[in-house]
């Protein structure tokens, strides 16, 4: 055999057993390390994915509480409004109220006003008119034949009712 | 006081169960003088309460005072035994309770007799006889001068008051006025 023969046939057996080192490598020391760096990027993506499930749900969520918030917002709103105009009424009515009682009670013043000076007027005259009755009836009873007489009046009411 | 009132109103029950049948209508009148004018000259008397003079001196006192005011002599016996007593300061108190006594017993009603005129006897008379009709009780009365009636009668005790006067009638009229400007 010639030595290219030989040589050509230990290049091939030097390949195989090249390959056989690269093959046996790969297989007991790459191989479990990227197995397990894919399992590693699945597991992350299972999570985001269940995540990004939650985060939807969330959001649907959050969407409904939004919707809720806002009906009842509305009535809120709707409710406040009814209650403003019904205060309103009810303070409209209230000053109505107020200004009658006042303009009663001005009235009632005004009165009570007119009775006061009219009761004043009234006893300053009736001082004035009993003053000079009792003067003029003193100065006329003042001479004893007409206080006499009034006496003997009396007398003779004592003596009727007597008989 | 109280204590006082009592003792005083023995006093005065005793002298009116032993006299009372000697006192006239005219020596209960002199009581009331008697007690009117005690009333009006009350610290007068304090000084019989002092120790300077003795019993004997203050008897002769309240003796010449009784005999002014024509008081009956079983009053100056009653004086002379509250000297004696040292009780001076009740007579006052024992006055006033024999003349309620004495009216009580008796029956009396004792007036005032108001007018602005003196009264005659007859009028007066009548006016008794008219009080005593009203109230069923024996009149005695003490008449005085009041220019303050205008024109009238006024008769007044105690407990009753009859009144014929034109200040009476003005006041009425003038009370009901007053009424009818308030209605």
């Amino acid at each position: 055999m010639s030595s290219s023969v030989i040589s050509t046939l230990f290049r091939f057996i030097n390949f195989g057993l090249v390959c056989a080192v690269a093959t046996y490598v790969f297989v007991k020391k790459i191989l479990p390390s990227v197995k397990n760096k894919i399992a590693a990027k699945h597991t992350e993506l299972q999570d985001i994915a269940a995540e990004n499930k939650n985060l939807l749900e969330m959001q649907k969520e959050i969407q409904e509480e939004i919707d809720e918030q806002e009906l009842l917002s509305r009535k809120l709103y709707d409710q406040i409004s009814v209650w403003s105009s019904v205060f309103q009424k009810e303070q409209d009515l209230y000053r109505q109220e107020q200004a009658l009682v006042v303009k009663r009670l001005r009235q009632r013043l005004d009165t009570q006003a007119e009775y006061k000076l009219h009761s004043q007027l009234r006893a300053a005259v009736l001082k004035k008119a009993f003053e000079g009755a009792q003067q003029e009836l003193a100065s006329f009873f003042a001479s004893e034949k007409n206080g006499r007489q009034f006496v003997t009046s009396v007398i003779e009411r004592m003596r009727k009712d007597l008989s | 006081m109280n204590g006082d009132r009592v003792i005083a109103r023995n006093y005065a029950v005793a002298f009116i169960n032993s006299f009372i049948d000697d006192i006239s209508e005219q020596d209960f009148l002199a009581m009331q003088d008697a007690l009117a004018f005690w009333e009006e000259n009350r610290k007068t008397f304090y000084f019989l309460e002092a120790p300077a003079f003795d019993a004997a001196k203050k008897i002769s006192i309240l003796n010449e005072v009784l005999e002014k005011l024509y008081a009956p002599e079983s009053l100056k016996e009653l004086f002379a035994l509250l000297v004696r007593h040292k009780r001076v300061l009740l007579i006052r108190d024992v006055l006033r309770e024999i003349c309620a006594l004495y009216k009580k017993r008796k029956n009396i009603l004792f007036f005032t007799i108001s007018s602005v005129h003196e009264l005659h006897d007859d009028e007066l008379d009548l006016i008794k006889q008219f009080l005593k009709n009203k109230t069923g009780k024996t009149i005695l009365c003490t008449c005085v001068i009041d220019k303050s009636l205008i024109a009238g009668i006024r008769c007044r005790s105690e407990t009753v008051e009859w009144e014929y006067s034109v200040r009476k009638q003005l006041d009425n009229l003038r009370r009901q006025l007053i009424l009818q400007g308030s209605t």
